[in-house]
Order: structure tokens, then C-alpha cells, then sequence
């Protein structure tokens, strides 16, 4: 009876999609922080407005922005050809590290090392001069754009072996690097940058020589670069395009430079 | 070896078992005490989480923890109630086919409930990951475990009562009314406290039904993230974030603590008031 | 005019909300079904089951690695909580004294109330990094195993105290009465009563096992691969559920809610199979 009641009462179906005051985020564990961050400054600004940020990975970005199941879907990649569909506004841009855990001697690393550590060619630490123990290699799970960036630079697609762990969201690689003095992971060098600034025990690693720093993907040294979408359906409009417009304002990207992101603004915002 | 000598020995080895079980309580206690108690402070359950989760308090997730308690329990004890009534006084047999589903529900992998209240009541009734979805689909999973405490609640009401029903010429219903329910209620209460408890320890429904939206939900198509799935994201996708995983998992412990032992003096307390 | 109400309306009114029970179940069957049957439709059930790996995204849909994790961390939970459970009930009913037999029972209502996500957290956090140093990474077969036991043994210590308190007292009586002890009496007569429901209690425990998903996924590592040793990354079917869910979308979700339906008969058919209890 009460399920009845219940269900007499609720609104139609869908009709909280259009809600003028409730907007709906999904999508990158990368973009979250900052969706997080800036959801909350937002509705300080703009009392009643209610934001909810859901992760899932920036598949779900795509496909929630696509169903209306998200108002914005958050992206941590350019949009794809056959995504011509969907309208991304960039707020930031990021780049992906290899991390180990703050006792690993290795400091860095080269894209022939990266590639036979994540093929299984190479299995032990002591093949990179460190001890002869076994290398804990992290992969991400599918649906992950971290994945099919890193695939893609290093050429890995299909490749990469079964690996000792998978895991969904940057938080959780950190986590078990942070964890595992043998481990290695490849997380958004934001994540790990924010991490390393509140104390968890994990260091980047640079890349070809070129240093995993945030100030590198801000001059475009370093390679392994991607962009931060926030991503609508059509132009965004209503709700969504004062969030979207927010996160472009100088305190919106305040929100992105202190999560460890490349502001837009820049020249580089333009790609 | 003597007969005694054989107890004394068998009662030293099966003794490690209870005790090994004490012991399990304590080193649950101490290992989430220990990290979690310097987390826990007044600011803790009053604040929301800031910083993505790295700092900050657990509010709302107390909040949306409430709300699905109090949707679940509301939406389950009306039919459960009605359904255990019918069971244990009004079925004539041909009750097999309902006790079969009720043992089928209560065997169900939270996962399967987790998608049905997905597939269901977010998608095709259109509310979406929200506290009313999330209630509703435990207010399903507690059904079974409700059902069965209130029959045996109801079954237990001493002989007497219905024989002295039976002698003053009531009827069924009004010896139920005036009579059984009464009786009753004091195990039909620690039945709800107990399911309480169930949903208090639910995570994996709740993921898939509710969502894992860090903002206090004020209405019932609001997302929210309950203690054991904000314990979950702080464990596995925070970094650092095992000391408040901990404090949240306190929070939640004395929590069930508290159910289940209210559950169990409950019927004792109650009872004493409406002795005859 | 007072309305004649009689035992008849009553029970008319009642009787629906007995047949919701029925109604429930086979709501969330078909449900399940139904999201499933695209895939099914176009690949058939069999295939689940012998395809070689699971690549959902590229039309490759064997389970066998998630079942195999399942079955494997499942049977080895068992084998960790069943004796400690068969002892736990033996003692508190036959052999402790008052005070450990309440304690004890008081212990076990309590851990089985408390959050799978709790045990997950203490495992991942406690267990886990005594692990790491010398079996990296630590998370895989053994640390689920010992989790899922932990988490299933209050169900199954409780269940075998009430099948051992079920037992007629006139055979270990009769046995005592011949000169003999309690543990005589326990392997002569009590252990061959109680067999029927300690087994539905263990069977029981172990579709508990099979279905748990949060504390698992904590500490499993989530490969999808056969697992190949005590300390090698696997993946279970709710874990693959929980972890491919947020992001499936067409086919590759169907697939998941396929698993689903595995995941479904596995456990029914524990449930079903339980030796009848009394």
C-alpha cells in the first residue's frame, strides 16, 4: 500500500532531467575533484542550485551526456570522430605519470622500459637496477580514457598483460602504489601531484627525461598530454552553461590550477 | 584415554572456537578504534565531506543513510506486517508457495537486488539514483527476514490469550486487534530494529540504486552516498583516506551495535510495561 | 449501523500482501532476464560459458575466469569457516560453561551485523600490507578467502548451534547412560542428526560467499584472469558486476546482467539443494 502511495507521488518520469535547478555531472575520476570542488563554490554562488557528481570513468561521461542521464559529462580526453554528436568545452588540461611508491629508487623512466614492464617482458625491479623483487604492474580497468591514452602512446593496445591488479579510478592506483613499495601505476599527474602534496608516500617518474611536472604540461614538454572536457549535448545551455561558465572564470580555474591542472586560458587551451 | 579425559580434551580444542570468536569482536573493534576514533569528533558528523572526501566530515552521508532507513522500514512494514498476519493466522495451508518465494528473496546476492532496483525503479520508473529508489529496493531485501520475525512473533503469543479470546466469543480479527498484536509488538519491534540493522550494512544496493553523490539529499529523488558505500570510496579511491574510512566504519559499528542490541532488550523492556 | 466485519475479510484483505511475497521474486527474474536477452538473443547462453576470455566490448563473452574466482574463493571460505562453525556449535551447546556460551553467541550476533565493506576495510588496511612485502600485491586469492570466511561465519556458527540444539536429547542421554562421554555421544549421535541441517547451514554460508560483492572487490585485485595461485589477482562475478556496471553501456551491459543470471542459479540452486530441513 505504502509502495502505491509512494509511487502515486512521484513526479513523471524524467521530469527531474529538465529541473532548472539540479544539475547532474558523470563521468572522469580525473575531472572529479574539480567537478566536486567547483560543484559546491557553485551552489554557494547560486543558492537552490543543487550539483551532483557521479564518476564511472569518461565512457560514462560520453554515454550519460548522450542519454540525458547527466546534464554534463566530464571527459579527460579529446572527443572522438564519431562523437561529433556532443559539444566539449575545455577547462584544463593534465597529463598522464607513471608513479611508484616514494622508496623506489627509480626516478626515471624510458618508453621502451614502460613498454616491457606492461607487456611482461620485464618482471623484476632488478632489470632497472633496483632489488630483485617482482614488479607489481597496475592496469586500468576498460572504459578508462587514462587506458586508451596510455595505449595509445605507447602502443600498447591489446598488449598490456593480464596484469597483478586492475583498478577503476586514479585514487585507487595511488592508492595501491602508496601501499606497495614494488607497485607501479600511470594516474593524471594532477591526482598525483595533489596526492604528493598531502603526504602519500608515491613519486612520478619522468618520462623520456622530461619530468612529470605540471608546469611541463603547461609549456607542452611533456608527451603524454590530454585535455579536461566538460561535455554537453549540443551547446550548453540553462543550468549547465553557468557551471561551464563558471569553471572558465578566473575562480572556477582558480578551483583547476589548485587541483593541480593546467588552466585554460593559456595559449596551449586553444588545441 | 577415558571418556572424561576424551570431554576435557574436546572441550579445550572446540573452546578455541567461542573464544576465537570474542576475540574476532575485539580485534574488529580495536583495528577500526584505532585509526578511526581520532577522527571522530563533533565536527565529523556535522559537516560534509570537503576537499573530494580528503577532509572534511560525514554529514551527509548520515543523512542519506537516515533517509533509506526510513523509506526501507516504512515501505517494508506494512506488507510485511499484513503478509506475517496472513501467515500465521489466516492461511489454511497452500502457504508453501509463499514461504518457497520468501526463502528465494532472502537468498538473492545483494548484487542482483542492486541491478534490479537499478533496472527498475531508477530507469524504468524514472526516478533515477536516488534515496527513494534506494529504500525501496531494500525495503525488498528486508521483506523476507520481516516477514518471518513477525510470524514468529505472532506464533509465539501464549496459548492463553487466544484460548481466553476464544472464551469471551471474539472474533478473529478483533483478538488480533485487541489481543495478539499487542502482544505482540514488542518482538514485532525488535523485528524492525533487526531489519534496521540489515539495511544499515547494505552497500552493494545502494550503490547501484542511490548513487555516490556527496551531497546531502533533501528530497526523495535525490542521490546519496549511505556509510558503507562513503567507507568503500574512502578505502579503495582515496588516497590517505583509510583513517576516515575507519571513523565512518565507527560511526556505523555503534550504530549497529546499537540495533542490535536494542533488538535484542527490547522485547524485555517492553514487555515488563505491558505485563498484565 | 456497525459494518459486519468477518474473518473472511480479513483474510481477503490480507492475502495480497502474502502474494506480493510470490510476486517479488518473480518480478526481479524477469527483470533481470529481461536486460539480458539482447545478448543472449544474439550469442546464446553457451556461449558464456565457453568463449575463451571475457572482452565484452569486442563481442567475446566467457565467464569462465569469473566463475572459476567465484567457486574458488567461495569454497575455500567454506573450508575456512566450517570447522571453526562445527566447533563453535559443538562447544556453546555441549561442552562451555554459561558464561563463554552466552559470550560467545553474543560475539557472533554481533559480527554478523557487522558491514561486509567493514571486514573489506580491515582486510585492505590491516591484512593486505603484511602481505605486500612478501607476496606482492597482496590483494588475490588468499585475502579474499580469509575475508569471505570471516564474513560468513557467523552464519554458519549460528546455524550449526541451532541444528546442534535441535538434537533429540534422548540419544546423548542414552549414550551417557552406557558409561560413556559428551564427545562419544557427539560422534555417535549428535554430529549424525545434526548433519542434515549443519550441511544447510554451510550450503547456506557458502551462497552468502558466493554473493558478497563490496568486501571482495576491495581486495581481489579485479584481474579477469583464471586465478593461478594463492596469491594471484582474480575477479568474481559480482566484482565484475560492480566494477563494469558504471560503464557498460548496449551489449557489454546485457552481458553483465547475463553474469547476473548465472550468479542467480548458482545460488538458488545452493539454496535448493540444501538437504530439506525439518
Amino acid at each position: 500500500m505504502t509502495l502505491l502511495i509512494l509511487l502515486a507521488c512521484s513526479p513523471a518520469p524524467n521530469a527531474t532531467r529538465a529541473d532548472p535547478i539540479r544539475l547532474t555531472l558523470a563521468g572522469s575520476s580525473t575531472v572529479q575533484p574539480v567537478a566536486e570542488i567547483a560543484g559546491q563554490a557553485f551552489e554557494a554562488l547560486h543558492p537552490g542550485a543543487h550539483v551532483d557528481v557521479q564518476g564511472g570513468g569518461s565512457s560514462v561521461g560520453i554515454s550519460s551526456a548522450r542519454s540525458g542521464l547527466a546534464d554534463i559529462g566530464t571527459v579527460s580526453r579529446g572527443l572522438k570522430p564519431d562523437e561529433a554528436d556532443l559539444t566539449a568545452t575545455t577547462i584544463g588540461l593534465d597529463g598522464i605519470a607513471l608513479i611508484v611508491h616514494a622508496e623506489n629508487p627509480m626516478t626515471a623512466i624510458s618508453r621502451e622500459q614502460v613498454v616491457s614492464i606492461y607487456t611482461g617482458a620485464a618482471t623484476s625491479w632488478s632489470s632497472f637496477g633496483g632489488a630483485d623483487h617482482a614488479i607489481t604492474v597496475v592496469n586500468k580497468e576498460a572504459g578508462r580514457s587514462t587506458l586508451e591514452l596510455f595505449e595509445g602512446f605507447f602502443g600498447l593496445k591489446d598488449k598490456i598483460l593480464p596484469s597483478a591488479v586492475v583498478i577503476g579510478p586514479n585514487g585507487q592506483a595511488i592508492t595501491i602504489v602508496a601501499g606497495n613499495p614494488y607497485a607501479i601505476a600511470y594516474v593524471s599527474i594532477g591526482s598525483a601531484a595533489v596526492a604528493e602534496e598531502q603526504g602519500t608516500p608515491i613519486h612520478r617518474l619522468s618520462l623520456d627525461g622530461i619530468a612529470a611536472t605540471v608546469e611541463n604540461v603547461g609549456n607542452a614538454s611533456y608527451p603524454l598530454m590530454r585535455p579536461l572536457n566538460l561535455v554537453t549535448k549540443g551547446a550548453p545551455t540553462g543550468l549547465a552553461k553557468a557551471f561551464v561558465d563558471f569553471v572558465r572564470s578566473p575562480e572556477g580555474q582558480a578551483i583547476v590550477a589548485k587541483e593541480d591542472f593546467v588552466p585554460v586560458g593559456s595559449a596551449l587551451a586553444a588545441r | 584415554m577415558t571418556p572424561a579425559g576424551r570431554d576435557r580434551l574436546a572441550g579445550v580444542l572446540l573452546g578455541v572456537a567461542p573464544v576465537a570468536a570474542l576475540m574476532l569482536v575485539a580485534l574488529v573493534v580495536v583495528g577500526v578504534g584505532l585509526d578511526g576514533a581520532p577522527e571522530v569528533h563533533a565536527a565529523f558528523l556535522t559537516e560534509a565531506p570537503t576537499q573530494a572526501g580528503r577532509s572534511g566530515g560525514i554529514a551527509p552521508m548520515l543523512a542519506a543513510t537516515a533517509w533509506v532507513l526510513v523509506i526501507g522500514i516504512g515501505t517494508a512494514l506494512p506488507p510485511g506486517l499484513a503478509a506475517a498476519v496472513y501467515l500465521a493466522e489466516f492461511a489454511q495451508g497452500g502457504t508453501r508457495m509463499v514461504r518457497v518465494a520468501l526463502d528465494v528473496l532472502a537468498a538473492l546476492p545483494s548484487v542482483v537486488y542492486g541491478l534490479f532496483g537499478m533496472a527498475f525503479f531508477c530507469e524504468l520508473l524514472g526516478f533515477g539514483w536516488s534515496v527513494l529508489a534506494g529504500g525501496l529496493t531494500v525495503a525488498i531485501m528486508i521483506l523476507p527476514l520481516f516477514v518471518r520475525l513477525c510470524e514468529a512473533a505472532l506464533v509465539a503469543v501464549p496459548a492463553d490469550y487466544r484460548a481466553a479470546g476464544a472464551a469471551l466469543g471474539l472474533p478473529r480479527w478483533r483478538l488480533l486487534g485487541r489481543v495478539l498484536l499487542p502482544a505482540a509488538s514488542p518482538s514485532i519491534a525488535a523485528a524492525l530494529v533487526l531489519a534496521s540493522g540489515r539495511v544499515l550494512a547494505e552497500s552493494a544496493v545502494f550503490l547501484f540504486t542511490a548513487g555516490a553523490s556527496t551531497r546531502t539529499p533533501h528530497g526523495l529523488l535525490e542521490p546519496g552516498r549511505v556509510l558503507a558505500v562513503h567507507i568503500y570510496q574512502l578505502a579503495v579511491e582515496v588516497p590517505g583516506g583509510g583513517a576516515r574510512a575507519a571513523a565512518t566504519a565507527l560511526v556505523l559499528l555503534v550504530g549497529i551495535v546499537a540495533t542490535t542490541s536494542g533488538a535484542a532488550l527490547l522485547p524485555q523492556l517492553l514487555l515488563r510495561r505491558t505485563a498484565a | 449501523m456497525r459494518l459486519r466485519l468477518g474473518d473472511a475479510h480479513v483474510a481477503w484483505a490480507l492475502r495480497p500482501f502474502a502474494w506480493l511475497a510470490v510476486v517479488l521474486p518473480a518480478l526481479i527474474v524477469v527483470f533481470i532476464a529481461a536486460e539480458a536477452a539482447p545478448v543472449l538473443q544474439l550469442e546464446g547462453a553457451l556461449a558464456f560459458l565457453t568463449d575463451a576470455r571475457w572482452a565484452p566490448t569486442s563481442g567475446v563473452y566467457g565467464l569462465g575466469p569469473m566463475i572459476a574466482g567465484t567457486l574458488l574463493s567461495g569454497a575455500l571460505a567454506l573450508a575456512l569457516a566450517a570447522p571453526w562453525a562445527i566447533a563453535f556449535g559443538l562447544h556453546v551447546n555441549l561442552f562451555a560453561p554459561r558464561w563463554l556460551a552466552i559470550g560467545g553467541r553474543a560475539a557472533m550476533r554481533l559480527l554478523a551485523g557487522v558491514p561486509s565493506v567493514v571486514f573489506g576495510l580491515l582486510a585492505l588496511t590491516r591484512l593486505v600490507p603484511l602481505l605486500v612485502a612478501r607476496h606482492p600485491p597482496g590483494l588475490g586469492v588468499v585475502v579474499s578467502a580469509v575475508t569471505l570466511a570471516v564474513m560468513i561465519l557467523p552464519t554458519a556458527a549460528l546455524a550449526v548451534d541451532a541444528a546442534v540444539a535441535q538434537v533429540p536429547r534422548e540419544g546423548p542421554v542414552a549414550v551417557r547412560a552406557l558409561g560413556l562421554g559428551t564427545w562419544d555421544g557427539v560422534r555417535a549421535v549428535i554430529l549424525p542428526q545434526a548433519a542434515a541441517n549443519i550441511r544447510a547451514g554451510l550450503l547456506l554460508a557458502l551462497g552468502r560467499a558466493a554473493g558478497e560483492t563490496m568486501a571482495v572487490l576491495m581486495v581481489a585485485g579485479n584481474t579477469v584472469q583464471y586465478p593461478t595461485g594463492p596469491f594471484s589477482s582474480f575477479r568474481t562475478l559480482t566484482g565484475n558486476i560492480a566494477v563494469e556496471m558504471s560503464y557498460a553501456t548496449g551489449l557489454h551491459r546485457s552481458a553483465l546482467f547475463v553474469s547476473a543470471l548465472f550468479l542467480l542459479a548458482m545460488v538458488l540452486a545452493l539454496a535448493v539443494f540444501d538437504g530439506r530441513r525439518t
